[in-house]
């Protein structure tokens, strides 16, 4: 047993090393937990004692661990922004007694604000700005320079030519600091002060708003929340403060205690922030809107709930943010740092926001922060950890969320129908299904039937046909999901099933994949295509019936069949039509399965992306585009199409890289003639292969913009015709044209495509504006094209 | 850095248990473990089917494939599963997450494995099924009843 131990350990040292993290001496952990748990409340004592205690013992180690402290400082100042004015207070104090290290921190701080802003870590970046703006409260730092550091941020917001997401980014760091520094700058600082006021309203004043619509959870107008810009909404809130004299409840000033030590301590300034250069393949944050979900009344509790508008739910939603960034790899620390914050915060209901905030990031446009199922298993927590008060407030979250999808973004419904799916498994699929069921009559494109309908479908999935129907109201039963049998279609009267009964004793007798080939040879003459496309399909349908009972049953025969399947697929496009075919009229009431499938053939290589997107937009299809599958197996199939073309660009990257290093040895002229007639034919081989690799990414990435391309085009004129023909057979009700249900839903099926490939679509936008919004283009569409477009202004 | 929630490496920690019957030595199955994108899932109904752990699992990423525990005598489900995905990012994203939540109303739990071997998707305990299932106390109707020897000591009796 000893050894295995010794082993481990050994084996733990050696994985440290190959990660590159320093090994760390028993001193250095030691410090980090006493100075990562100062900002701990219920110790038993006040955190001004345990600030106190920690500067004494801190000091009198101060020399010969400096370097350690200061970089655990740095870590607490990036990654423990909810407890920076603890953090700007011990910094404080140590500076108090030790002036050169007040400079070092400073100095460190800067250091890694410029690191973090080049890896593109904006959020930790802007942590450190809130933190360096603290230190003038603790007698660090002048207000003066601080003045002067924050105004060098909006010069940086001014430069000229730059993307408007890099200038927002400036500005929403310099309003994000005012609620810590605001005041001591409007005391001593006062030209800057207002030059700041000055030139962020000057800032918001030119600013391009037209991406704010496309962000929003619900359609403007349709609920009494307003869903503003991010950025407008903190401005004004910043506004407010500062006529409210910088009065606010919610940071816990901790350096107002030891205000005698502090303010005879020497300061530093703060030198200005110069702004990395910007290059074109620098993405800065998205812009953001403003989610709101409850109002005092939703609450019914003792404590108030801040106004949508005051500072104070701004910066609890924030505080918020801060918890849940730090602890997004650990569910259950994650909630249960959250409760602790909502205990130490009796005086408002922060469960209410604990939740709001969950379901805003969730629900973030155009991609949540973390992995939805991260979420998804937070909320279980804290249901966990609260269950006399967190159940109810999830239940109003979900009802007012509900009371509100009729005007809900699609790409946010689906995401609420992931997460209340996965809810719901955990509970035995038990709700007030009841209080529902008037959706039912609706028509199938509002989105509360929407949403009803694709939370069974997955509940279905996650549990089972029975148990689902099981627990829904008799009444249900429009709804109800398919059973998820296959189909299976050939009956005797059809003239094919003679073929079929040919190719089941084939599949029986196991006979190879050769085999079927020439079995399935064309032998009309007259016929153009080498193989025959019916007995193909019948071939298919044979094949799946025989595998249907699970998923390694199919992906067996995938295997055992994939050179017959994949010959006749290279032979022509027809082929994987009609695989594709085949499949949905087999598994049609089953998505899983079409899903899993597809997916399947598209790693095998036997289809390509562009016969997805082909098949799924066909207009036989369409009765289905009021689903939620289609579009998770187009978007996976885009998806995968981008991922294969970043595998290639980083292949380009790395062999780029290594030529030019080679390129250099070879200049520098050191290496022997032989030597060099090796390296030399390296070289050419690798330069060679670097080319071949530019070439394929070239015709991937045309091969790309030209399927996004065909798909817009025909996804385009569906939503036009649903615009125009709304008859009521489709049971898009009474109204028609551009206010119709149908037309709402599928342009905002067209928007979540835009959204799900952001990243991809704005490299491609001038193509798309050149070829899909051309003159003519139904103004109800391409408008939302236009908002996309300026999500990277 | 210190306190940077990526280095904090709590769920990348694999636990102690190590699987007895591991072909290698413990540095091979140790270097497996933590480079490993399988999961073995444990406490789940001898009910629940394949295309149910497709869903649940599916949700933490792409799943290269399930692998159904099976009865060795009568090749019917025994109460665990291997999921393999196609990275370990993804495999970690459904331990940290997935684990300890409910499929078929059980807590299923997920652990590190140091990835499939055929042979591994049987049960290895006496009866067929696994080790557990001969020892634990309760009464689970999803997993057969009682344990293997008090249901046979009661048939005897």
């Amino acid at each position: 047993m000893s050894r295995r131990r010794q082993n481990d350990e050994e084996d733990e040292i050696q994985m440290k090393r190959r990660r590159g993290a320093p090994l760390i001496g028993d001193v250095e952990k030691k410090l980090q937990e006493v100075i990562g748990k100062v900002g701990d409340k219920n110790t038993g004592s006040s955190i001004e004692a345990n600030l106190e205690k920690l500067t004494a013992f801190l000091h009198d180690d101060l020399e010969k661990y400096r370097s350690s402290i200061i970089d655990i400082v740095a870590g607490c100042a990036i990654y423990l922004p909810n407890r920076v004015t603890v953090y700007t207070t011990l910094v404080g104090l140590l500076n108090a007694k030790n002036f050169n290290f007040g400079g070092d921190v400073v100095e460190k701080l800067i250091a890694e604000q410029q690191d973090l802003l080049l890896k593109q870590k904006y959020q930790e970046a802007q942590n450190l700005a809130i933190f360096l703006c603290d230190l003038g409260n603790s007698g660090v730092l002048t207000a003066q320079s601080i003045g002067e550091y924050l105004e060098s941020f909006i010069a940086a917001a001014f430069e000229e030519n730059m993307p408007q997401v890099r200038n927002d980014y400036y500005i929403q760091t310099v309003l994000r600091c005012l609620p810590w520094i605001g005041k001591e700058l409007t005391e001593k600082a006062q030209e800057q002060m207002e030059n700041i006021v000055e030139a962020v309203g000057k800032y918001l004043e030119m600013r391009n708003k037209n991406h704010v619509p496309l962000l929003r959870v619900w359609r403007e107008g349709s609920t009494d929340q307003e869903q503003e810009d991010y950025l407008e909404s903190l401005s004004a809130q910043i506004e407010n403060l500062r006529t409210a004299n910088w009065m606010q409840n919610h940071i816990p000033r901790y350096y107002n205690t030891f205000e005698a030590v502090l303010q005879d301590a020497l300061q530093h300034n703060l030198p200005s922030f110069s702004s990395p250069e910007h290059t074109s393949d620098m993405i800065y944050p998205y812009p953001l809107v403003v989610f709101r979900l409850f109002q005092d009344a939703d609450c019914g509790t003792d404590s108030q709930l801040p106004s949508g508008h005051s500072i104070d739910r701004f910066l609890f939603e924030g505080e918020i943010s801060w918890i849940i960034e730090k602890n997004q790899f650990n569910r259950k620390s994650c909630a249960r740092e959250l409760l602790a914050f909502a205990d130490e915060n009796p005086t408002a209901p922060v469960g209410f926001l604990i939740f709001e905030t969950i379901f805003g990031q969730m629900l973030r446009l155009p991609h949540a922060p973390y992995p939805a199922i991260f979420h998804c298993s937070l909320v279980l927590e804290l249901l966990k950890l609260k269950p006399n008060d967190y159940p109810n407030i999830l239940c109003k979250t979900v009802d007012l969320i509900f009371s509100r999808a009729d005007s809900m973004q699609p790409i946010c419904i689906d995401r609420m129908v992931d997460w209340f799916s996965f809810h719901l498994s955990n509970f035995q699929y038990r709700y007030t299904w009841d209080e529902w069921k008037d959706c039912i009559s609706n028509d199938e494109f509002s989105g509360r039937q929407v949403f009803l309908r694709e939370v069974i479908e997955k509940c279905r999935r996650l549990g089972s046909y029975e148990k689902i129907i099981a627990a829904l109201p008799s009444d249900f039963v429009k709804i109800h999901p398919a059973s998820p049998e296959i189909r299976y279609l050939l009956d005797e009267e059809d003239a094919m099933s003679q073929r079929a009964e040919t190719f089941t004793q084939m599949f029986q007798e196991r006979q190879p994949a050769d085999a079927f080939l020439k079995e399935l040879k064309s032998t009309d003459e007259n016929d153009e295509l080498p193989y025959n496309i019916n007995e193909f399909g019948v071939f298919v349908t044979v094949m799946l019936k025989m595998a249907s009972k699970t998923y390694s049953h199919n992906f067996s025969a995938l295997f055992r069949y994939k050179d017959t399947l994949k010959t006749v697929c290279d032979a022509a496009e027809q082929y994987q039509e009609k695989l594709l075919e085949t499949l949905y009229s087999c598994w049609k009431s089953n998505q899983q399965m079409l899903m899993i499938l597809t997916d399947k053939l598209l790693k095998m290589q036997i289809i390509d992306c562009s016969s997805v997107v082909g098949w799924l937009f066909d207009e036989k299809m369409w009765q289905e585009h009021n689903r939620q599958w289609l579009f998770e197996v187009l978007n996976q199939a885009l998806e995968k199409l981008t991922r294969q073309i970043n595998v290639v660009e980083k292949d380009i990257k790395d062999l780029t890289e290594k030529v030019e290093s080679k390129e250099k040895v070879t200049e520098a002229g050191d290496v022997k003639m032989e030597e060099e007639t090796v390296v030399d034919e390296k070289l050419k081989g690798e330069m060679e292969e670097l080319e071949n690799h530019k070439e394929k990414l070239d015709r991937m990435v045309s091969f790309q913009r030209n399927l996004f391309n065909d798909f817009l085009i025909a996804f385009v004129e569906e939503i036009k015709s649903a615009a125009t023909n709304t008859s009521e057979m489709d049971g898009s009700g009474d109204v028609g044209g551009s206010e119709s249900s149908k037309f709402l839903w599928l342009r905002g099926r067209f928007c979540h495509v835009l959204l799900a490939h952001a990243e991809t679509l704005l490299k491609h936008s001038s193509s798309i504006a050149e070829e899909v919004f051309s003159e003519g283009a139904d103004p109800n569409i391409s408008e939302c094209f236009n908002q996309f477009q300026s999500l990277r202004f | 850095m210190v306190f940077d929630p990526r280095t904090l490496d709590q769920p990348k920690d694999i636990s102690a248990y190590r699987d007895q019957r591991y072909q290698g030595s413990v540095r091979d199955q140790e270097l497996a473990l933590r480079t490993s994108c399988t999961l073995y899932v444990g406490n789940l109904s001898y009910y629940t089917k394949e295309d149910q752990v497709y869903e649940l699992f599916g949700r933490a990423g792409d799943v290269r494939r399930v692998i159904m525990g099976l009865d060795r005598f009568k090749k019917t489900p025994c109460g665990f599963c291997f999921v393999e995905y196609y990275t370990r990012e993804d495999a970690e994203l459904a331990l940290q997450n997935i684990s300890n939540t409910r499929m078929d109303d059980r807590v299923i739990r997920a652990d590190w494995d140091a990835g499939f071997v055929e042979g591994r998707q049987y049960g290895r305990g006496k009866h067929g099924g696994q080790v557990r299932d001969e020892y634990r106390k309760d009464y689970d109707p999803e997993r057969g009843g009682y344990n293997r020897a008090i249901a046979q000591k009661s048939m005897v009796e």
